[in-house]
């Protein structure tokens, strides 16, 4: 072995305690241990690699983790410990208790469009709408929880994505080219995988989206409306990041109205609002534009 | 592993590998380069590696095993299209610094000594940073987090040999990064 052999294919494992017993036996031979014995230079080019080893350790010391952070893990792991969320209970029961009385005459409407609309009959019928019209206003904020609810109840057995991809860019991609919003909820790190997306149109030619989030005890559904003018539904029971709440037929919500009022966002699952909560300060936004 | 019922298994996980969060935060703010998304990463690791701590063998690095499900976690998906770093190459990194480029690869193996205990932090610092990021996270697995060369190769999902090899380059490219700067103090010909 000389110094060049030595440099260019021993010294990083040498300092580092990587050499087997054989290379170690060559090495120990080259490098000798006195200045009458062995390779001087590379004895000092080893000290050197070592040098450098702690000058990386001390440059990047380890952080201590803020004690705010330890919480919130902690807070999370007891959540897991709690287990799965108790199942909720009929829905239809639910819904007679729930439901407030102003929006029950849209929910029948809703109903019967939803069960149309899940059948394929009503997409691409009326198209007469363009998309990108403004001025023609779809369903009002409050029957947008109805049919938040029914798409959730419907898609949560049975989902088929119209965008086949698993890709967040992609379904904001094919959503941004129906002129939809394409910021997407990413519930990565709430342990929400997602299923998919899916663009359908309304009867009057708006395109609604719904993205499917799979978790591990319930699911998310993201449905998002267009309209001209969308008010804010009343009976918000708490808000977050500037999100409204909703525990709404036995399922918990999470709106967000567009700034202009052109766009209703709604979150729908199943799980308990304190969960949904949880998920929602986990969750972080995708865009394809930063 | 059985299903133990929460508390052993909390007990146990509180024993094995919560005392590697610092390690795993610190990583993940390297990895990330801000706090909320270290905070992000960092939390989503702690309790993905709580749902599978089945998978992990006790007597084995428990550190490895976690920093394996934060680097994955980083690779799949955090580090998203809008997020993607621009990867700097060897000859980049060798133009940031200075212009090496013209001095010829036996630089390498020049067994002159570059690099004294009078090279100063920031600029141990800047080369870290200068450094290509296949490089410089191996070094910071080795150096920074004391695990082996298998390890590395297990958490990276790469061969050991390019593991052996990076590392290499990867030191080869420090001392001439600090070389060069301890040059520009004067304090070195």
């Amino acid at each position: 072995m000389n110094c060049e052999e030595y440099i260019a294919n021993y010294l990083s494992a040498d300092a580092d305690g990587e050499l087997t017993p054989e290379e170690e036996r060559a090495v120990a031979q080259h490098l000798g241990s006195g200045p009458e014995n062995g390779c001087a230079v590379c004895r000092a080019r080893l000290a050197e690699e070592r040098l450098l080893k702690a000058l990386i350790r001390r440059q990047v010391a380890t952080v201590k983790t803020p004690e705010e952070i330890r919480a919130r893990t902690n807070a999370a792991l007891d959540q897991m410990d709690r287990g799965p969320a108790p199942r909720r209970i009929g829905i239809a029961v639910v819904r007679e208790l729930r439901r407030p009385r102003t929006w029950a005459p849209l929910a029948a409407a809703a109903m019967l469009l939803v069960v149309v609309w899940a059948s394929g009959i009503l997409p691409g019928m009326h198209r007469g709408a363009s998309p990108t019209n403004d001025g023609v206003s779809a369903i009002p904020a409050s029957e947008a929880l109805d049919q938040a609810v029914y798409s959730y109840e419907t898609f949560e057995t049975a989902f088929r994505p119209t965008v086949p991809s698993g890709s967040l860019a992609d379904i904001a991609m094919a959503y941004g080219s129906a002129e939809m919003p394409d910021m997407m909820w990413n519930f990565q790190f709430a342990g929400y995988g997602l299923v998919g997306g899916r663009i359908d149109q309304l009867p009057d030619g708006n395109p609604v989206t719904y993205t499917l989030y799979h978790g591990r005890n319930s699911d998310i559904l993201c449905t998002r409306y267009k309209a001209s003018d969308f008010a804010v539904p009343p009976g918000a029971v708490g808000e977050i990041h500037g999100h409204l709440l909703y525990e709404y037929m036995g399922y918990s919500l999470c709106v967000t109205v567009s700034e202009k009022g052109h766009f209703i966002c709604v979150l729908t699952t199943s799980e308990p609002m304190d969960e949904l909560r949880h998920d929602i300060s986990l969750a972080r936004a995708f865009s394809m534009v930063r | 592993m059985e299903d133990k019922g929460g508390s052993e298994k909390r007990g146990l996980f509180e024993r094995e590998a919560l005392p590697h969060v610092d390690a795993l935060y610190s990583a993940a703010l390297r990895l990330s380069r801000n706090p909320d998304d270290a905070r992000d990463l960092l939390q989503e690791t702690v309790l993905r590696a709580y749902r599978f701590f089945h998978q992990y063998t006790p007597g084995t690095n428990c550190r490895a095993w976690l920093l394996t499900i934060l680097y994955n976690n980083f690779r799949n998906g955090y580090r998203s299209a809008d997020r993607e770093q621009v990867s700097l190459t060897p000859e980049d990194f060798e133009r940031e610094v200075e212009g090496l480029s013209a001095r010829g690869d036996q630089r390498f193996s020049n067994p002159e000594m570059l690099i004294s205990e009078h090279v100063l932090d920031h600029e141990v610092a800047a080369a870290l940073n200068a450094l290509p990021p296949d490089f410089r996270t191996v070094l910071m697995l080795v150096d920074v987090q004391e695990l082996n060369y298998q390890e590395v190769a297990q958490v990276l999902d790469i061969p050991i040999g390019t593991v052996k090899s990076r590392v290499s380059r990867g030191r080869q490219m420090m001392r001439v990064a600090l070389g060069a700067f301890a040059r520009r103090r004067g304090l070195i010909g």
